[in-house]
Order: C-alpha cells, then structure tokens, then sequence
C-alpha cells in the first residue's frame, strides 16, 4: 500500500534510556531476572529505567495512578514525538498503538491472584488495566489528543498496520496527523515461554535473544515539511506457519522491491534472523555501524528500527527498505525515503 | 476486636489503591473520595472491599456500609477496629 | 453474512431465535466459576469444522473454532466460497476485532509454570496471542493478504466494520471480509465479576432494575465490497454501509461521561456521513449491557441525539438474547441491525418489566415490525472509552 506518511516527530524510550539519542547511541545494560517458574537461574533481561526523572511527572498524573509500567512508556516516548504541537493541533491528533501482548504484566498478576488466592479476591483494580486499548486511552486523555485511538494488536506486523492505518486515516480527513506507536512491557512469565522455545540468550552466547520492553513513536502528517523523511510503501500479508512457508515468504517479500535498494537488517538474534540472512543475501545492506543491541520487543522493536532506519535515510542514502519480520503471523515491509 | 491501626490502614490504601505517596505521608482526616481527598473512585471502593476480606477476613455486603466506613482514613480504622475478629479467606 | 452465537450455529438460525424471543443465558460450565457472584452465561455450541485435520482442530482455540464457521458463513453467502470451502479470492484483506483473542491457551500456561511441574510448553502459550486466531482463520479457508486486528475493548467489532469501510471508501481495498470473533475465559468472566458488573439475575437492558450483564461469546463477519467489485462480479448487496463515527470518551476508563456526549458525538458523525437526519433511522441496535450506569446514559444519549424522534425510531439490546460478547459485539449487532432492515422485523427488548421512563416509548416489544425500513444504526461502547456507531442503509439494488 502506498501510505506517502512524512514523520514530523519522534520518541522512544528503550531499556538503553529515555530519547531517540538513547536510542540511537547508548547501549543498555542488561539485569538478571528469573523466570516466574523460577526453575533456572535468572536470565539477562534489558528493561526501561522506570525511575529515570523523566517518568516522574507521568508518576503525578491521577488518570494514570494504576496504570502499569507500559503507559509510562508509551505517554513519555508520545510526549517527544509532539515536542512543538500545539493543545489545538493535538486535539487533531489520532492516536494507533501496535501492540503484541499488550498488558500482559498486569493479566498475568490478576489471574496469578485467582491461581492462588481464588476468585473471590480477584482485584478489581487490575482489570480494567489489562484491557488492550486502556493505556491507548490513558496517553490520549493525559496528553490532550483526538478521540480518534485505535489499539491494534499482532506480531511485529502490527505496526505496519498501525502506519497504514494511520494513512487511512489522514486520507479521510479524519484528523490532520497521527501519532504511530509500539509498546511491549516485560514480565517475568514471557522467560518461561521463551526459555521453553530455546529462544533465550545467556551471557556470553551468541545464539538467542535477549527479552525486552518499551515503546516508541513517530508523529506522521500528509504535510510534506521541507527534509521530511518519508515512509512511502508499507506491505504487510505474506503470512506463514511453518518454516517452509517463513522461507517462501521472505523470499516473495524481497522479490517485489526494487533489487538496487540497500536492506535494514532488523532479524538480529530472533528465529528469523538466519531467513534474514538469506533472503537479504544478494542485497545491500545498510551498515549500521555498532548500532546497540535493544532486545526483543515485538512491536516496540519495530518501531525502533523504523526509527533507527529514519534517521539513516540522507541525501547518501536516499531510499531504503525495512522489512519486518513478523514472529507468529506474517511477514511485512516498509519502503523509507528522504524527501527529494 | 480487630486490633488496626491508622498505619494498617494507610497501608492498605496505598497497596490496594496504588497511591503513589508514602503510608506516613497521608493524614488521618484525609477524606477518600471527593474534593480535596485521596482522589478514590468507584473502582478504588471495589478494590479496598476486596483487600479489606483479603487482609482482615471482613465482608462489606451493603454500599451502604462502604459509604459510612470509606469516609476519611480515620472513620475506615474505627470502623474496622469495631468489627468482630475474623480469620482471612485461605487460598 | 455468517455468525455463530449462543442462539445458533449460523446466522440464519440466530436470527429467527432472536426474533422468537429466546433468551441464551444458561449456567456455565466451560470453566470452574465457584468463588464468583455470577454462574452463569450465554455459551456457544462449537459448530463440527470441515475441511480441517483432527490434529489442526485440537490445536485450535475456542475462539477460531467460532470464528472460522462464521467466516466460511459470510463468504458462501457472498458468493466467494468454493466446493473445497475456501475462498475463491486468494488475497482478501481482513479487518478483524477481539479484546482476548486464545486466552484460555495463556491461562493454562500460567497455571502450568505456577505448578512447577515442567509442563508448561511454549507451543501452549504462542497460540494465545490474537494473531494465531486470524491465521487460523486464513488457513483454514485458504487466503492471504492485509489484515488489522483492532481491540478497542468492546466497541472493537464496530471499529473492524468501520475500518473496512475506510479501507475500501480510500481505494486501498475492493473486498474486505470483517467482524469479530470473541470467546468465553476465566479471566475475563472473573474480571467483570469482581467488577460486580455482571448480573447474578436475568439481563434486563434499559430496565430500572436492571443489575448488570451477561456475558457471552460469539463469532460474526461480513463482506464489504466497494460497488464496483460487486457489481463486476455479479453480487447483489445485501445492503449499504453509508455511515461510521468512532471517538474516545475520556470521562474515565470503565464509565461513560454521565450526559452521554461521545455516544452522540459518533451517531451525529455516522448519520451524517450517511446524509440522513437521525429521524430518518428507523431502528438502533443499542448497546445496552444492562450496568446501572451505562444503560441510563446511554438513554440519555438516545435522547439527546433523536429528540422528538425517540419513540418512532425504535430501540433494543440484544445483549439480553446473546450476553455481551466483547470483541464480536459490534459485528453480530451490526448483522442484526442488517437482518431487520432487510426483513423488516426488529428484535425485541427482552426481560423488560420496568423500562427506564425515558426508554418506555422507544424499547422494541413483541413481534412488532416496520414497513418503512430505509436506514438502521448499530452502536458500541468499550472500556477505554471506545464509542462507535454504523448506519446500514437500503441498498437500491437490494
């Protein structure tokens, strides 16, 4: 699909700091965490530094007293990417987050209470903060956004939806810019599952992944500011089961873009890193330098590439393509560009 | 009696309610919900219930009765210290 | 159109329930729900899967297999099914709701790690997210292509058929299978119990002693074309989608702002989108959970959106028949709302004894029809906030 969506603003937060400059630069140091079984030793996990000054203000919010630690993350990672909008600007902002398993800290406590202390005593104050779309209403009720706030929920994915949504969204008029984000928060249950598909890293491996949290975000318009860069294409919908079809889907996804553009590798240390490999083989691809490990973190992760990709799309590197490798669902991909 | 001290009873607060202030920092004549109070709502009412019989084994059956008791800090205390002791529900 | 509910295995037989006045609540026993207030529901019948291994069913979860028959539905009865059961559209984009998509699958898991037993297996887990459902449901009736899984809490259905709209109103799409597919889960049952917003009584919307709701399940989807797909391929609509409104109301997370402003903000928004002055829309399939606050401003709402039209444009939940079935609540209602403007039957307001005065004029009673069907309205509300209304209009070739 053609979106033609100019970012005109960016925020992250990510186990390596609060910032896009955390983002871009700083490496983060991963802690020890058990699983919630707790039956290995703990595994190195990289998590947001909830206690950075930056949350302190959000932590005063009243709409956000039981709000979990995503919230935080994805209010603060907003409020950069509308640095400079305008209270009446920002009523014309729509608001999507791309979410993989959504508010999964506060689920797993509130049905971890029902396992161990019955339904009588379930916490109401949980609940409703584990809906999807509960820190979607949080960030746009605190920050003074439109009503118009879609959560949307899948793989890595997710967020490719998110931005085409987004662009639908701006070609009905429906709002004047639309802030596009990604959330994953960590818990202590995700290193059971993991640990249970060999996807884990131990310190001083080379194979596996490292389990993380965030969120990020880009402000994107229809308005073309002068060095805008663009995401100009996004293609999602090659969907897959097995590894034979993981495979066919790769290949297909990087058959139908121009050959010539330089590929973002974004695989990194997760399942479909060797498919990356080998579908992107014959490809350029965009040296990223000692770019910082950030971590699994589904949708965040994809918006942190996105991100990281943005800011390396120039007039040397006018063009490039992202692909985004979707771990449970499908395969997508998205064309990014400097504006000429 | 149950023996409950404000101090039980700022905890309590703070824990179910997850009020982002420390226990010794709420007054006792603070009220909880409305004007000038702790800021509670309706579903700070269902949860203080529910940790109230967690903790204390005390069943709130009639709004009414969380109207009076969930007034300010202190009438909660009082109101719990006057109920008859009870052993908490078990896993 | 194709639906499973609690009143049916497909749409057809839903429906002529639904107008029979049959009421799906019944004690509950997909899961143990002896510390709850509440103990019963409005449960499905799984439909028997064709087409799909005995290995692939087992793995499925309950809500693929109340999705993937309902999606079938919808896509015979467009025309795009084969004699295999698969969709003869090989890319069809797919614009899809649910709030707990395989939750079960995650429940089991964690009791499993909580157990300590080594039992837990990942394979458990993976299947839980949303995603494995729409995979499902696209392999098992053979396409591929763009989808969006929109959880907006429980006006999620409405947002899926609305983005559809969206999808093909913008050129990106010509043919767009959605709705919502939602199954029952502890977690899920025991959060709105320990909420006490479910009734230990009968559902009574828009009653004054109304005392909550009743949860359900269910799986419901549509095909929405643009006018010159169907018209290339042959297809006689069934009827127009010409309105969609969508907002947050930020008042607070689980209740609505008291004058019920974002629930009319979305009407006005949908019918006028539509061209229509809301006198014009005969009936509107409510929200309607029967929760103390909802249901009174939602009668406001009405109100302050029709004004004298209140009492001629009339009015039912159908929450009282199927529960509230979350993630596909606004898709099966939005198919209602379609069955009585086509049929010009309208589905009762069940279990009312005392209607909320403001209502008593307006609420849908027995066997009662309209001749003049030429606009309906479906809406939705949702934690978060989410407020969503559709208007289906008579298609002129319909």
């Amino acid at each position: 699909m053609k979106i033609d969506l100019a970012v005109i603003g960016q925020g992250a937060v990510s186990p390596a700091g609060v910032g896009l400059d955390a983002l871009l630069h700083r490496m983060p140091v991963p802690l020890p965490v058990a699983a919630l079984g707790q039956q290995d030793p703990p595994w190195p996990v990289l998590r947001v530094d909830l206690k950075d000054p930056a949350f302190a203000r959000w932590q005063r919010e009243a709409r956000l007293r039981r709000a979990s630690s995503m919230t935080f993350f994805l209010i603060e990672a907003a409020e950069q990417a509308l640095a400079g909008i305008s209270p009446s600007d920002r009523a014309e902002t729509g608001l999507i987050v791309a979410f993989s398993a959504g508010c999964l800290s506060y689920s797993r406590r509130f049905f971890e209470g029902i396992v161990k202390q019955g339904q009588k005593t379930a916490s109401p104050a949980l609940f409703p903060e584990t809906v999807f779309n509960s820190p979607v209403s949080h960030v746009a009720s605190v920050l003074g956004l439109n009503g118009a706030a879609y959560a949307l929920c899948g793989d890595e994915t997710a967020w490719v939806a998110a931005l085409q949504t987004a662009s639908i969204w701006l070609r009905r008029g429906r709002v004047k810019q639309v802030l596009v984000m990604g959330a994953e928060e960590f818990d202590p249950i995700v290193l059971d599952a993991y640990r249970s598909a060999r996807w884990l890293r131990r310190e001083n491996s080379d194979h596996g992944f490292l389990a993380s949290e965030g969120a990020a975000g880009i402000l994107v318009s229809r308005a073309r500011p002068e060095n805008a860069r663009m995401i100009t294409t996004a293609r999602d919908g090659l969907i897959y089961r097995t590894k034979k079809e993981a495979s066919a889907a790769a290949k297909r996804l990087l058959s139908e873009s121009d050959p010539a553009l330089p590929c973002y590798p974004s695989a990194q240390h997760n399942w479909l890193g060797p498919l990356e490999k080998k579908a992107t083989q014959n490809r350029t691809l965009v040296p990223m330098g000692g770019r910082p490990y950030l971590g699994e973190a589904f949708t965040a992760s994809a918006a942190w590439h996105t991100l990281r990709a943005l800011n390396r799309v120039s007039s040397e590197l006018p063009c490039l393509l992202l692909p985004v490798w979707g771990l449970n669902h499908q395969l997508g991909l998205l064309e990014l560009e400097a504006q000429k | 009696m149950t023996e409950i001290t404000l101090d039980d009873v700022r905890k309590l607060l703070v824990d179910n309610c997850m009020l982002r202030v420390r226990p010794e920092e709420i007054q006792s004549e603070t009220l909880l919900f409305g004007p000038g109070s702790l800021g509670l709502d309706s579903i700070d009412a269902l949860q203080l219930t529910v940790g109230i019989e967690k903790s204390y084994g005390i069943a709130i059956k009639e709004p009414a009765v969380a109207r009076e008791a969930f007034h300010s800090v202190k009438t909660l205390q009082e109101w719990l210290s006057r109920q008859p002791k009870q052993n908490p529900p078990s896993a | 159109m194709g639906a499973v509910t609690p009143l049916g295995e497909n749409f057809p037989i839903s429906w002529n329930a639904l107008l029979a006045g049959r009421d799906a609540a019944t004690p509950l026993d997909l899961f143990d729900t002896t510390g709850c207030r509440c103990h019963h529901a409005a449960s499905a019948t799984l439909p028997a899967l064709t087409g799909v291994s005995a290995k692939t069913i087992c793995r499925l979860a309950r809500a693929s297999r109340l999705a993937i028959p309902a999606a079938r539905e919808a896509l015979a009865s467009a025309g795009l099914l084969d004699a295999e059961g698969r969709s003869t559209l090989r890319e069809l984009p797919f614009s899809v709701a649910t709030t707990a998509g395989g939750m079960t699958f995650g429940e089991d898991f964690l009791r499993r790690v909580l157990a300590r037993d080594g039992s837990h297996r990942f394979s458990q887990a993976s299947r839980y997210l949303p995603q494995q459902q729409v995979l499902d449901v696209q392999q098992a009736l053979g396409f591929a292509g763009h989808s969006v899984i929109i959880a907006n809490a429980c006006a999620s259905g409405a947002n899926a058929i609305g983005h559809a709209a969206d999808l093909i109103a913008t050129g990106a799409a010509d043919c767009v299978l959605t709705g919502g597919f939602e199954a029952l889960t502890e977690l899920v049952f025991v959060g709105f119990d320990c909420l006490q917003a479910t009734s230990t009584d009968r559902c009574r919307p828009f009653d004054l002693n109304r005392s909550g709701l009743l949860l359900g399940e269910a799986a419901a989807f549509l095909v929405l074309e643009s006018a010159e797909h169907a018209q290339r391929r042959g297809a006689t609509p069934l009827c127009e989608l010409t309105g969609y409104g969508h907002t947050t109301d930020f008042f607070h997370l689980t209740q609505p702002q008291p004058d019920g402003a974002a629930l009319v903000e979305v009407m006005h928004a949908a019918a006028s989108q539509a061209r229509i002055a809301p006198a014009q829309i005969r009936y509107i399939n409510a929200h309607g959970t029967a929760t103390a606050v909802n249901d009174g401003t939602e009668a406001k709402a009405y109100g302050a959106f029709l004004d004298d039209a209140l009492g001629s444009t009339r009015i039912s939940s159908t929450k009282a028949a199927i529960g509230h079935t979350l993630g596909a609540a606004g898709a099966v209602e939005a198919l209602f709302a379609i069955a009585a403007l086509r049929t010009g039957h309208l589905p009762p307001q069940l279990n009312l004894q005392t209607p909320i005065p403001e209502m008593a004029t307006a609420l849908v009673g027995a066997k009662e029809s309209s001749s003049d069907m030429e606009h309906v309205m479906s809406v939705n509300l949702g934690f978060g906030g989410s407020n969503a209304a559709l208007v289906f209009s008579r298609s002129e070739s319909s």
